[in-house]
């Protein structure tokens, strides 16, 4: 899923403030939530970081979805049947969801969500994960029928593809598979980003650009007593840093626990029944251009990579996390403890740089997120190739555009980005941020070799599950060697809940699930419903 | 008398605090214990506290305090001396100028003045440093264009009262240039109001760069600067309260030294004028 800011360990993103703020009140009976930046989405179709993610999974459906151990689960499917060649895949649908304008849910909204997806004029990055859908090419600006996805009937969707597609079922898990009603996307247009209307277990009920996110209950929501919550807020230009002066002063419900604050809290005892912690599969690098001087020879590229101390970086996030060897993050099929890495060595590094060409060093610039940690990170960066004489400037943007501008082609030479995997298969790692084909999207150091390209497109129809993964091994060996990334380390999450806080669980592969959560002092759906009765 | 006497050993005071922090500055290299911009200590996310052999501590990437705080002088310094001079010669010019010729261009010199004056400083001072890159040349530009409104305004009353002396209406019949009467006859005799204003707006500088670096509007990491410390250790307040405690003790010192410096300079020179 998604960039992650560099360095933070929020899988959560942080929280919110009650919009009343003084003391005596008591909270309000909404899941109180804070971040830096806004949400930049909640059109399923477009949201491809975290936090987007986070509440469009609030917002609306898949067919499928995740369970709290990243098995594959039933959602708007009650069940569905694959073909022996693995190629057409049939799933029937409840018969109880509706959207939150008061229309059953159909067959069709699933074949129109995804068929907006691959429509070209809605620019979706998730359009490269359905094209093994049968008439996915056909697509054009103006209308977009996908043949392979039939609707015998309005509670059966059938996906016809190519070819053997192992990770079909993980895909349709994304938001980008979501059920999108056809007639609110007609009234809104572009709008329909700001006004979304799902089947998920909330709904949007206000959105202050650059001040605070709403969403609600949805009283029709097809599970019985779920969402337990009667809503989650969020408050936008909270840093991590204010979040947890706030979280420690009980107007917050959930928040990252800033590296500063990390050594004090992790000894405290009244903390520990409040912190959660998962192991996400998560990589932090700093990405290099390959396409921009002095970084398209690869002689640099591996210097840098022995010249920064990961040991370091890690310390200055008081050790959450593991060091960056490679690519793939422990705990993903396919990962490999063995490959060599490039351990800390400065003497290597300035061996390397003088062999480019480059004995006396050069100046670069390092793009980051503008965030206290990222920053920090960046520093220690700043020390380390300061000891190789490169001269590196650091330039502080915010994440938005700084997310456009790593995207620009000539623009960045140096930047600090995380990835978390979608699901766990290294190509969701190897292929969307390293085959030559997703330049310009996600593919931002702009790397390109024709034999990783080969490598990549052969493991795809690879059916075989232990030949796609040599097929993936073979290709991080290369592309470590080739080193269009400074492989720093592997993070882990961390979050702290308030103590009214029940049922909070982190997720290992989306953001946090809040359907389930629910507070200690406001009523859930269940105790509404008896107090109804008496 | 006896005021008097306290006012001057004032200045004596700011006096030998500046040469102090002169000193310091110009020996930075030789005082500090170790290099500024290096990691020196096994510190990293976990300050040490202030002990042997780091007299201040260290910070989250293993740097000592002591030396960053030393190195960091030199550029409050530079700053302070550099863009006081810079306001002192914009502001000068527009005031001796405006006193001076009077009419239309006093309006349109004091109108601008005003103009400048209606911003609040710290707020203009972040909306230009925001059009600049970040580094010394627009530091001291920007303290410098927020900061000259107060000389221009002070030397013009002065030059108001001095254009009507006999003095100048001696030169003037002289036949003397307007440059020649100013540069020889008006600007030595506001030479001490020139130096106690100096003095004064030398502290105000030095506050506005350690706003302004606290804001990460400052000269760009890692050299070191004591606002820009402030700001990077304001996360670690819990941890490690000494961060942020001695480059803000260095502000106040320097803030201290420059207007006691002033204050005994304007009690001194005051007197002597009145006794002239």
């Amino acid at each position: 899923m998604s960039w992650r800011g560099a360095a933070l360990v929020l899988s959560l993103c942080t929280g919110c403030a009650s919009s009343s703020g003084t003391g005596t009140e008591s909270p309000p009976p909404y899941l109180r939530l804070a971040d830096q930046d806004d949400v930049p989405t909640l059109d399923p179709a477009r949201g491809y970081d975290t936090a987007s993610w986070h509440f469009e999974e609030m917002l609306f459906n898949t067919l499928v979805d995740y369970d709290d151990d990243s098995n594959i689960v039933p959602q708007l499917a009650t069940d569905w049947e694959v073909s022996p060649d693995h190629r057409t895949y049939t799933f029937h649908l409840r018969h109880d969801v509706q959207f939150t304008n008061g229309r059953p849910l159909v067959a069709a909204d699933v074949r129109y969500g995804i068929g907006r997806v691959l429509n070209p004029h809605t620019r979706s990055q998730g359009a490269e994960f359905f094209r093994g859908i049968i008439g996915a090419d056909a697509c054009d600006a103006t209308r977009c029928d996908v043949s392979g996805i039939e609707t015998p009937d309005p509670y059966t969707v059938r996906f016809v593809l190519h070819d053997f597609d192992p990770l079909f079922l993980h895909k349709l898990t994304m938001p980008f598979a979501a059920a999108v009603p056809a007639e609110e996307v007609a009234r809104w247009g572009e709008d329909f980003a700001r006004h979304p209307v799902g089947s998920g277990p909330f709904m949007l009920q206000e959105w202050v650009t650059g001040q605070r996110l709403l969403v609600v209950r949805n009283p029709h929501y097809f599970e019985p007593n779920v969402p337990r919550l009667a809503g989650v807020l969020r408050l936008v230009g909270v840093n991590d840093e204010l979040a947890w002066l706030k979280y420690d002063s009980d107007q917050l419900d959930v928040a990252n626990i800033p590296p500063a604050e990390f050594p004090r809290v992790i000894h405290e005892p009244r903390y520990q029944p409040l912190l959660h912690h998962v192991t996400t599969m998560r990589t932090q690098y700093v990405g290099m251009n390959c396409r921009m001087l002095p970084f398209t020879d690869r002689r640099v590229r591996q210097g840098l990579n022995y010249a920064v101390n990961k040991r370091k970086l890690l310390r200055l996030v008081n050790d959450r996390g593991v060091i960056a060897k490679g690519i793939l993050p422990p705990n993903m099929p396919g990962y490999n403890a063995d490959v060599p890495g490039y351990p800390y060595d400065p003497t290597r590094a300035r061996q390397l740089l003088a062999q480019a060409g480059y004995p006396h060093g050069f100046a670069t610039t390092l793009w980051v997120r503008a965030d206290e940690t990222t920053l920090r990170l960046a520093e220690s960066v700043q020390q380390d190739l300061a000891d190789v004489n490169v001269a590196m400037q650091i330039k502080a943007i915010a994440w938005g555009p700084f997310l456009e501008a790593v995207r620009a082609p000539d623009l960045v030479p140096l930047f600090l980005l995380g990835w978390e995997a979608d699901f766990p298969d290294p190509s969701n790692f190897l292929e969307v941020l390293l085959h030559s084909k997703n330049i310009g999207t996600n593919n931002n150091a702009n790397y390109s070799n024709p034999q990783v390209d080969a490598l990549l497109d052969a493991a795809a129809y690879t059916v075989d599950p232990a030949a796609r993964i040599a097929l993936l091994q073979k290709v991080e060996l290369l592309a470590i060697d080739d080193a269009p990334w400074i492989f720093l380390y592997h993070p882990a999450t961390y979050d702290i809940v308030s103590p009214r806080v029940r049922d909070f669980r982190l997720h290992p592969l989306r953001p946090a699930r809040l359907t389930r959560v629910w507070l200690a002092d406001a009523p859930t759906p269940a105790e509404n419903a008896r107090g109804e009765q008496r | 008398m006896k005021g008097q006497g306290s006012q001057r050993a004032l200045a004596w005071l700011g006096g030998a605090m500046i040469l102090t922090l002169i000193a310091v500055a110009l020996a930075a290299p030789w005082l500090s214990p170790f290099d500024p911009l290096r990691a020196v200590a096994d510190s990293f996310g976990d300050p040490f506290a202030p002990g042997k052999p780091y007299w201040l501590g260290t910070d989250e990437l293993g740097r000592d305090l002591l030396s960053r705080l030393l190195y960091g002088a030199r550029i409050s310094l530079l700053v302070a001396v550099v863009a006081t001079s810079l306001t002192l010669v914009i502001g000068v010019t527009v005031g001796v100028c405006a006193g001076y010729f009077g009419g239309w261009i006093d309006t349109l010199l004091m109108r601008m003045t005003d103009v400048v004056l209606s911003f609040p400083a710290l707020l203009l001072a972040i909306a230009l440093a925001a059009l600049f890159q970040p580094g010394l040349t627009s530091i001291f530009v920007v303290i410098a264009v927020v900061s000259w409104t107060g000389v221009a305004r002070t030397l013009r009353s002065e030059v108001l009262s001095l254009r009507q002396r006999d003095f100048v209406a001696a030169a003037h019949a002289l036949g003397a240039t307007p440059l020649r009467l100013i540069v020889r006859h008006l600007l030595p005799n506001v030479l001490p109001t020139i130096l106690v204003m100096g003095a004064l707006s030398t502290s105000n500088t030095v506050l506005l760069d350690a706003g302004l670096s606290y804001l990460g509007l400052g000269v760009p990491v890692p050299t070191p600067s004591w606002g820009r410390m402030i700001s990077d250790s304001q996360t670690y307040y819990r941890l490690a309260p000494w961060l942020m405690v001695f480059p803000g003790l260095a502000i106040v010192y320097a803030v201290v030294a420059f207007n006691f410096f002033g204050y005994g300079l304007l009690a001194v020179l005051g007197t002597r004028e009145r006794r002239t």
